[in-house]
């Protein structure tokens, strides 16, 4: 897209993705290649027609490509980098299980990392209680189950 | 910030645990299995290892709910053991619930006997380590429905267990031909026979414990040499007093890889298989134990101390007919000495002289024993203004105890 010296981006060649919900994109390969489903397809020279992700809706797709795009910026410091990622993830959780589930889904390594450590900060410091409450998650224990489980925990020792 | 969406209904068990390995902390963890059932299922089968030493009455449960443990570690310590401690109940419990075991370590677990060995036979057929020290009741009946049952078998510990004889040196190379390493200090019914046959079928072993098996002659070590050759690493042979240099020739023609070598109260080895030790295993060699072995003399000592460049630990404790003159090598040398620990306590002809040659080539020393050597005082080094190397604990008469020394562990 934009004028740049590094090799990959001269080659200018495009991919084009199709969301489940139909909605088409078209994306440099170097910023493609983020995800490692793509890096293949490209290493092996496959894909004339739009490749179809059924597993991604166009709304989350525009977004990790957004992501992509940013990450794939040679001229882009670490420290914008980090502030950059710290803004992208800081959305509600149903967007963020979205990220989640199409990092996985595209294998782009970096992204799941984000979007995991970021539902992992959610958990972190909290009670099971107010866990449940962040997560919407139904207390499915007995008092006396937890009860058992608090005894277990304490005689299993080890890391 | 509370949400409309459950994250149970949006994302995969696979999901949920990346993000459980996201969680440093233990406590972390454990709020993590408390929220609902579905996260203390992801939380107990993520666990690999598992070790407690309150009391097995949780056993049965602790298998149903850590299905995928990897690791046990039910082991005790010698003093303190809790009644009646492990039973053989309970290894049924083990050997029917921890079906992915590699490692089970019972170390002093004294209540065990051949019934639940026969249990980890049956049900264990993946089990790697096994760590059965000091179980004295075991016997070859047991141990063999583990050798045959566990073909997998690399590492196995029987110190103590005074029962074993040759029977299950035999079921061991019948089955275990993977078994790199075998403990079996104070297993005095072992012989030269039982050896010849177990590296019969055992031929990677690295680590061979035979301290105060007191029956094993240099036919069992040529055995051993002969068979597991450039495998062997260590070897231990404390008071195997039966062993001479034919042992160590052995060692010389076949174990080039020989670190650690533990020969202490061998009287009947001589310089001259020592001096060829030194020669063969001059970079390997980083351990050596000959406390006791009154024949030796400079000759070889000295060989040792400027051949082995990579040598750590050194007992020469009671070899009475060393000298200074052993050290002397010492002061033409280039290369720093490795040494880490040093033992030359019951030597009475050193004196402070070769000590000080040894300080000044000497700077990774850490331990330096020189009880019961008359010539060699607090006050001598005082006098002579001997500067001791940074951290180097130095033991005169007596002064600190062995277990101050605990950290150190080579010379075992």
């Amino acid at each position: 897209m934009s004028s740049s010296s590094s090799p990959m981006q001269s080659t200018g060649r495009k991919l084009k993705l199709k969301s489940k919900d139909d909605e088409t994109f078209e994306v440099e390969e170097a910023v493609a290649v983020k995800s490692q489903i793509f890096k293949y397809m490209v290493e092996d020279g496959v894909s004339n027609g739009p490749i179809p992700l059924p597993n991604v809706n166009g709304k989350t797709l525009a977004r990790v490509l957004q992501w992509c795009q940013k990450h794939a910026d040679p001229t882009i410091t670490e420290d914008e980098l980090n502030k950059y990622d710290a803004g992208f993830i800081d959305v509600d959780q149903a967007v963020l299980y979205d990220l989640l589930m199409a990092a996985n889904y595209l294998n782009i390594e970096e992204l799941l990392k984000l979007a995991c450590m970021r539902v992992a900060d959610m958990i972190k410091g909290k009670s099971p209680d107010e866990i449940r409450r962040t997560f919407n998650i139904k207390n499915d224990f007995t008092p006396e189950e937890e009860e058992e489980v608090r005894k277990e925990n304490a005689w299993a020792l080890g890391p | 910030m509370a949400s409309s969406v459950c994250i149970n209904e949006i994302l995969t068990d696979d999901e949920i645990r990346l993000i459980l390995a996201k969680l440093g902390s233990d406590k972390d963890m454990e709020a993590f299995g408390l929220v609902c059932k579905k996260w203390l299922y992801l939380q107990s089968t993520e666990r690999k290892r598992l070790a407690a030493r309150a009391g097995i009455h949780m056993l049965r449960k602790m298998a149903a709910r850590f299905s995928r443990v990897v690791e046990l570690d039910l082991s005790q310590s010698a003093s303190r053991s809790f009644f009646p401690g492990v039973i053989d109940s309970d290894l049924f419990v083990i050997a029917d619930g921890f079906r992915c075991l590699r490692v089970l370590n019972l170390q002093n677990c004294k209540g065990i006997t051949d019934a639940g060995m026969v249990e980890i036979g049956h049900g264990l057929s993946s089990l790697q380590c096994l760590d059965v020290s000091y179980c004295r009741k075991l016997t070859d009946k047991g141990l063999s429905a583990v050798a045959e049952g566990c073909c997998e078998l690399k590492s196995l510990h029987l110190t103590g267990c005074r029962f074993v004889t040759d029977k299950l040196l035999h079921a061991l190379s019948k089955n275990c031909h993977n078994l790199e390493e075998l403990g079996l200090q104070g297993c005095t019914n072992i012989s030269d026979s039982g050896l010849t046959n177990l590296v019969n079928g055992c031929q990677r072993i690295k680590f061979l414990d035979i301290n105060k098996c007191s029956n094993v002659g240099d036919g069992g070590v040529l055995s051993v040499s002969e068979a597991c050759a450039s495998s062997l690493r260590t070897l231990k042979l404390l008071d195997c007093y039966k062993i001479g240099d034919a042992s160590i020739f052995s060692l010389v023609r076949f174990c080039k890889n020989l670190e650690t070598l533990i020969v202490g109260g061998c009287r009947n080895i001589s310089d001259e298989s020592l001096k060829s030790l030194a020669d063969s295993c001059k970079n390997s060699l980083k351990n050596l134990r000959m406390d006791w072995c009154s024949n030796i003399s400079d000759s070889a000592l000295s060989c040792i101390l400027n051949q082995c460049i990579n040598l750590e630990a050194l007992d020469i404790g009671c070899c009475e007919e060393v000298t200074d003159a052993a050290f002397q090598g010492l002061g033409t040398r280039e290369i720093e000495l490795s040494l880490k620990v040093l033992k030359v306590s019951n030597c009475p002809k050193i004196t402070i002289a070769a000590i000080g040659l040894l300080f000044d080539k000497c700077n990774s020393l850490e331990y330096l024993d020189v009880r019961s050597c008359p010539l060699i005082t607090k006050a001598g080094f005082d006098e002579a203004g001997l500067q001791f190397p940074t951290r180097c604990m130095v033991n005169f008469a007596g002064s600190l105890s062995e277990s101050d020394v605990l950290c150190l562990k080579p010379l075992i």
